[in-house]
């Protein structure tokens, strides 16, 4: 079974600052990206790899390849203006040679494990679609235009979405041809398969696997590296 | 964790006084924990309940003779679980209050948010949801009157604002401060180590 990873590094992230510099923190010496592409690589299930960078990130992120030996075929492109267009591009790279399923998973989330990765692959295997989710344990609310509360969201059926996500290739393909024809734009690969209408599984993901975008995070994730805690 | 909240509101000017809500089987060591530390305002320690909500409408309740006679005009309800205060916040909030019965912080939720824990499978992303904080500010007689009615029925509210929110009245909301996330998973409690070092290192020892 053939299962690419692409890992988008390239973003002008809206929400959470630029992913293409995110993925450049340090990391106890290395940058995050090192540290997701080791994750990957080392990963029997995983078959081969595609990054994709910005122009501002390209020079470290290729630095950062040469500088330490690889396993698994690694291709480097060029991503676009959105998360969304950079693996749109992904994808149509691979289509030459199309894989069974693409694992997408964010460049700046280096805590990623081998157990995430597999039951991804599961969940892909038996559904076709499957997103990482964990649960929520705040209280999330609803803002009116003028600034007051609109309303509590009612939260027991709530999870938090992160990656990996994983699909069968002809699945997110489509979504993602879909979306460009339509005029679609989202967030989410995940949303792109519900639009398609087909259900899209949620698996258990893990608090650890946490995606950087402050320095706090980076020593977060220094710190969780050295520590077995919540696993 | 409870020192640094606790010592973070008696810092504050604008606070007279602290109700403090704990666990009976935690009354000893918090008062004794509250002894240890150099407070300048009274801390008033109360019972809590089986429940978040109930604790607090026992804390608001211990307010109650204060609240009715005018002493206590304003209120701020806090996770003790948030040791890192922002004193511009509080005051943020408390002007807020002039226009509001109620004023929370919140901060837009820093990713996506689906329905669907119950079937296993994506139902419904939830767009322009924001994750709300402490110190929740409310005007004392509504909040007050709020947490009463939300008792007689037997409403348990996920958060302060919840309560004011089901009565009708108006809770802003601010922008809220990162530092100020709630600590609940020993991940947290990691996080909460590299914000304290951080936090100290910046106004040059604690």
């Amino acid at each position: 079974m053939t299962v690419q990873a692409l890992i988008p590094a390239a973003g002008a992230g809206i929400r959470n600052g630029e992913s293409s510099a995110n993925v450049l923190f340090s990391v106890n010496g290395r940058s995050a990206i090192g540290l997701t592409l080791k994750a990957f690589d080392r990963c029997e299930e995983i078959t081969g790899i595609t990054l994709i960078v910005s122009q501002r990130n390209l020079l470290a992120v290729t630095h950062e390849l040469e500088t330490a030996s690889w396993q698994k075929p690694i291709d480097v492109i060029l991503g676009g203006q959105t998360r969304q267009e950079s693996v749109r591009l992904g994808l149509a790279s691979l289509q030459a040679n199309a894989p069974e399923f693409v694992l997408i998973h964010d460049g700046a989330r280096p805590l990623v494990t081998d157990r995430l990765i597999h039951d991804g692959l599961e969940a892909a295997r038996q559904h076709g679609a499957a997103t990482a989710c964990v649960p929520v344990n705040h209280t999330y609310k609803h803002i009116n235009g003028q600034g007051f509360v609109e309303n509590t969201i009612e939260r027991s059926n709530l999870v938090q979405v992160q990656t990996p996500q994983v699909f069968r290739y002809d699945w997110i393909l489509e979504a993602h041809e879909k979306a460009v024809r339509e005029r679609i734009v989202v967030e989410d690969d995940a949303e792109l398969i519900e639009k398609l209408g087909r259900p899209v599984k949620i698996f258990p993901g893990s608090y650890r696997n946490l995606k950087i975008s402050t320095p706090d995070d980076a020593r977060m994730v220094e710190a969780l590296a050295a520590d077995p805690v919540c696993a | 964790m409870l020192a640094w909240s606790v010592e973070g509101f008696d810092a504050s000017p604008e606070i007279a006084r602290t109700v403090l809500v704990v666990a009976p089987a935690e009354a000893t060591i918090c008062t004794g924990l509250l002894a240890s530390l150099r407070l300048r305002k009274p801390v008033a320690v109360v019972e809590g309940g089986e429940t978040r909500h109930q604790s607090e409408f026992n804390g608001v309740e211990s307010l109650a003779p204060q609240i009715l006679d005018g002493s206590v005009a304003r209120v701020l309800v806090h996770d003790a679980a948030r040791p890192f205060v922002d004193p511009a916040l509080i005051i943020r909030l408390l002007q807020a209050l002039g226009q509001s019965p109620g004023a929370i912080p919140a901060l837009p939720a820093p990713a996506a948010l689906v329905q669907g824990l119950d079937t296993g499978r994506l139902q419904a992303f939830v767009r322009d949801a924001w994750g709300v904080q402490t110190p929740q500010a409310f005007q004392a007689h509504p909040l007050l009157e709020a947490h009463r009615r939300a008792n007689a029925d037997g409403f348990q509210g996920s958060d302060t604002a919840s309560v004011v929110e089901r009565t009708g009245q108006a809770v802003a909301v601010l922008e809220g401060n990162p530092d100020t996330f709630k600590i609940t998973t020993p991940i947290d409690l990691v996080r909460a180590q590299i914000v304290a070092r951080r936090r100290m290192h910046s106004t040059g020892g604690g």
